[in-house]
């Protein structure tokens, strides 16, 4: 097999490993919206990386962590989807705006931002995945019972000495910091969708929280693995071929739920 | 013996968008006490209960509670997420086992009836088998005080009766205080050393037998005159 391949099947498994996994508490904490907004915010972040001529991933990142440190302070009690969308479009439309002034000094593809490009990612860019990627894992396995009780009922959660705001806080910033670092693969458009998707099928093959995780990284794997290698024998961006697979994945577990109910 | 004080609300307010939701509210409990609060849907009575908890905090006024009292609560209701698969097993034993002996944690499954519904995933449960793993769950963390908020919400009155005689064996056996809100004028706990009427302010409050004829209580809650309350006797049958 093309040793490339290898390469980036190994960048996106890296990346879907922890990717998944916050797709289920995305899931369990009903902020499927969550996603879709930081993706939207990081057109900003793209923008401004161009314009101030700084490291894009990093400039992603950062507009990111601002979008979910606004999103915490301004909401006392619970995230609020109205909020996410509020400032979800507030973020992509000033990016949106300040593109006609960076676009006639610029060599860069925005299309490959918006619908990913594995061909972007470098070998530093994997370092920072491996490393993100383990951090998220320890994190979840940390407070993994926190996360699970906050899920079934914040009330419960608050009354048992759970740092409601704290947990919120860590799990928009970790989320936010993911999606940034998964941007380059999967793309803006569609980044959200692979937060969902494989989770959405695990939980129709799972009968515990614990298995829902795996089988959520499991999907993911061979979303990414099937889309990758369809992109590079046919040409196509690899955002949309990964986000088809797991797609495919996501009927083949349906039919998995009807034949066993 | 002089009983140990638990808490002490101390002319608690609570406003939200400039609007009382409570205001002056003043009372104690001691440990052993169950007090009952009852009122119309509205009232303030779950707010009451996130005060005590700590969830939100008092506009004016103080809650003092003992160092370091655990309070076990169960919601009025949980809105529960089919999307997280969980087993009652598993949702029972994120706390309580570190903390109660094989033979309690047993003894408690077994007084809560949720020992033949273990393996059943939460989000199936019927409302009265929910109502009774989330007791089963206060009991389990050995709180000191239990907080109740609409126990037997959705309950039939055999159900409502079974959830009655199961405090009233907690009460003896595990001597838990126990603040109990109910939106249901008619039923009370013969049992509560204390009944509470709330409506944004407390309008009246004492023994049961008292409320019961209380001129303030009937002008408030009743309708043409009606016994506006009954009370839930727990009786154990001889043999």
């Amino acid at each position: 097999m093309n040793e490339f391949l290898i390469y980036s099947i190994i960048a996106g498994v890296v990346i879907v490993s922890s990717l998944c996994p916050l797709g289920c508490i995305v899931l369990w904490r009903r902020i499927p919206y969550f996603g879709d907004a930081i993706a939207h915010s990081s057109i900003l972040g793209i923008v401004l990386g161009l314009m101030l001529n700084i490291n894009i991933t990093i400039a992603i990142i950062l507009v990111s962590m601002v979008f979910a440190i606004l999103l915490i302070l301004l909401h006392k009690e619970a995230i609020s989807d109205i909020l996410i969308v509020i400032f979800s479009y507030g973020f992509l439309s000033l990016g949106l705006f300040m593109i006609p002034f960076i676009i006639s000094n610029t060599q860069v593809d925005i299309f490959s931002y918006l619908f990913g490009d594995i061909l972007l990612v470098d070998d530093a860019e994997i370092k920072l995945s491996l490393i993100c990627s383990i951090f998220v894992l320890l994190w979840i396995f940390f407070r993994w019972k926190k996360l699970l009780l906050i899920s079934i009922n914040e009330d419960l959660a608050v009354v048992e000495g759970i740092n409601l705001k704290r947990i919120n806080l860590e799990f928009m910033l970790i989320t936010a910091f993911m999606i940034a670092v998964s941007i380059k693969i999967v793309g803006v458009m569609l980044i959200a969708a692979m937060l969902i998707i494989p989770s959405t099928a695990a939980r129709n093959l799972s009968t515990s929280p614990v298995q829902m995780l795996f089988f959520s990284i499991a999907i993911g794997i061979m979303a990414v693995s099937v889309g990758i290698i369809s992109s590079y024998m046919i040409d196509s961006p690899s955002g949309p071929s990964i986000i088809l697979s797991s797609l495919m994945l996501y009927v083949l577990s349906l039919i998995f739920k009807s034949k066993r109910a | 013996m002089k009983k140990k004080l638990f808490l002490n609300c101390n002319n608690i307010s609570y406003k939200r968008n400039n609007n009382f939701i409570l205001s002056d509210i003043s009372f104690k409990l001691h440990a052993g006490e169950i007090i009952t609060i009852i009122g119309p849907n509205g009232g303030g009575k779950s707010t009451l209960a996130k005060l005590i908890i700590g969830i939100i905090h008092p506009s004016h006024g103080r809650i003092i509670k003992k160092n370091d009292l655990k309070i076990g609560y169960m919601p009025q209701s949980i809105n529960l997420n089919i999307l997280v698969p969980i087993t009652v097993k598993k949702f029972l034993s994120f706390y309580g086992n570190e903390i109660f002996s094989a033979d309690n944690i047993e003894k408690i499954l077994e007084i809560s009836s949720v020992n033949n519904i273990l393996h059943k995933q939460i989000y199936c449960l019927s409302g009265g088998e929910l109502q009774r793993v989330l007791f089963a769950r206060v009991l389990l963390r050995d709180p000191e005080l239990m907080i109740l908020d609409e126990p037997v919400q959705g309950l039939d009155v055999s159900g409502q009766k079974k959830f009655y005689s199961m405090i009233d064996q907690i009460r003896s056996e595990f001597k838990k205080s126990v603040i109990m809100i109910s939106h249901d004028l008619h039923t009370v706990m013969s049992s509560s050393d204390n009944v509470m009427c709330l409506n944004k302010k407390v309008h009246c409050s004492g023994m049961p037998k008292e409320i019961k004829s209380d001129k303030l209580y009937q002008n408030l809650f009743s309708t043409a005159g009606t016994e506006v309350i009954s009370t839930y006797t727990h009786t154990h049958q001889k043999k």
